[in-house]
């Protein structure tokens, strides 16, 4: 990726970050609180492979770690989404469309709150549980998916640049079958 | 399936021990003398000022939101506000009736507790999503304005918990419905005291010290006060008990209180600044 691209999509992530923790974070939503990085790291992880996915969920996780109130170790958020950002990475294709996108997404979703908690129960804090993670891992795998159809896209177009146009493709196709 | 390479899982190796490293470091010192309080301190004093200008542009959605999901509670709570209102005003005047030399009204400010301290108004602007376990928040008032570590914070319904963390411009709140707040309280109509824990979930859960406390559904608790009344002064509403269980044959009654602050709308709150005290009043053991 460009410079401008890997700056353009850290400047996303910070601004994601705090949308999270002003906008979304205080509102009671039905469920759970729906996480607004997971989506864009998925989104990513699918657009640029296994070490941009990484690194975007570290450098995501960092931006929830660090912006207040963050009360909880600095570094717990970047391992999470640094390890989902490279499993989805593995698990997506080069065209990866909407649907299959948005599964992932909810996989993730689902998958973040749990690592987290895990994550904390080994570092001994003893607020952390599984069982409230599983609660809402429904809810989250719901909203992560939602979120996902309207930020995929966007964060493809941020890192790959305008795909060629539909007319382009059908002129190879056509030019192929007459041949 | 894109496959991985050996360097793509080497990155991955060290993003995950450098995040566990970072972790496991800021975990086993305590929030401000971790060797990672300047990364934080840092981020606060760039972060805040960006969240306190989003919280305002963002009124319009965040508003209409907890408005659409909370339209009742909203008008219920308009209707007891009122209603306490026009009750607070009569005690008020009867309160200044009766007083009738500054040694009265001194004595009366000392019982309540917050003597020698001024409440500092301030909005909340970050909150930390509901799965990650902690329930704290941010506020927009921090070192520069009065506040410090260990004071207590209340909303117009009463207490809602302790700073635990000040940058220069922000602070950070743990609310006392997360597992690690412990409150000392005292139930106002017996003067039983007993320990509210959270419980992680929106509610706190009350052990009484006295095996042979008697507690019912709707009991109504304050604070107990600490020394000094920090961090809690004496006679803060709490919140109310809504059921309960025996606890073990030696312990007291457990039971589970509702706060009487919603959480799930909180915006103007207030931060406790306690002024030094001076050698009179430290002299008559002015606060409990």
């Amino acid at each position: 990726m460009s410079r401008a691209r890997v700056l353009a999509l850290g400047a996303v992530l910070v601004l994601a970050g705090l949308i999270q923790v002003v906008v979304l974070s205080p509102v009671d939503w039905p469920g759970a609180v729906p996480d607004l990085l997971v989506p864009i790291v998925v989104g990513v992880a699918l657009a640029a492979g296994p070490m941009a996915g990484a690194a975007a969920g570290f450098a995501a996780g960092g931006v929830l770690d660090v912006a207040p109130p963050a009360g909880h170790p600095l570094g717990q958020w970047a391992f999470v989404l640094a390890l989902l950002g490279y499993l989805v990475a593995l698990l997506g294709t080069e065209q990866a469309g909407t649907v299959h996108g948005a599964l992932l997404a909810a996989a993730a979703g689902a998958l973040a709150p749990l690592l987290f908690n895990l994550l904390g129960v080994v570092l001994g804090d003893p607020r952390a549980g599984v069982a409230a993670a599983l609660d809402r891992a429904p809810a989250m795998a719901a909203w992560s998916a939602l979120l996902a159809v309207g930020v995929l896209p966007g964060i493809r177009l941020l890192v790959r640049g305008p795909t060629r146009p539909v007319g382009g493709e059908l002129l190879e196709l056509a030019v192929g079958l007459g041949r | 399936m894109i496959r991985d390479t050996l360097s793509s899982r080497l990155a991955l190796g060290v993003l995950l021990v450098g995040a566990l490293g970072l972790a496991a470091v800021d975990s086993h010192s305590g929030p401000a003398d971790s060797p990672l309080h300047p990364v934080r301190a840092a981020a606060a004093t760039v972060l805040s000022p960006v969240e306190s200008g989003l919280v305002y542009l963002a009124r319009p959605v965040t508003g209409t939101a907890a408005g659409m999901s909370h339209a009742r509670q909203r008008d219920q709570k308009i209707e007891a506000l009122s209603r306490q209102n026009i009750a607070l005003a009569a005690q008020l005047r009867a309160a200044l009736r009766h007083a009738a030399d500054t040694k009265q009204i001194a004595s009366l400010s000392a019982a309540g507790g917050v003597a020698g301290a001024s409440i500092r108004p301030a909005h909340v602007i970050g909150v930390d999503p509901d799965h990650a376990y902690s329930a704290t928040i941010s506020i927009d008032a921090g070192a520069r304005d009065g506040v410090s570590a260990n004071t207590a914070v209340l909303d117009a319904d009463g207490l809602i918990g302790r700073v635990t963390t000040v940058y220069p411009s922000t602070a950070t709140v743990l609310l006392l419905t997360d597992p690690l707040s412990s409150v000392g309280v005292r139930v106002a109509s017996s003067g039983q005291i007993g320990t509210l824990d959270g419980t992680g979930d929106g509610n706190g859960r009350l052990r009484m010290f006295d095996p042979h406390a008697q507690l019912a559904p709707g009991d109504k608790l304050v604070t107990f006060g600490s020394p000094d009344g920090l961090p809690y002064p004496a006679g803060l509403p709490v919140g109310e008990v809504l059921s309960v269980t025996r606890g073990s044959a030696a312990a007291g009654p457990v039971a589970i209180v509702r706060p009487y602050s919603r959480f799930g709308t909180l915006d103007a709150v207030g931060v406790i600044v306690p002024h030094p005290m001076g050698p009179a009043l430290r002299a008559r053991g002015a606060v409990r």
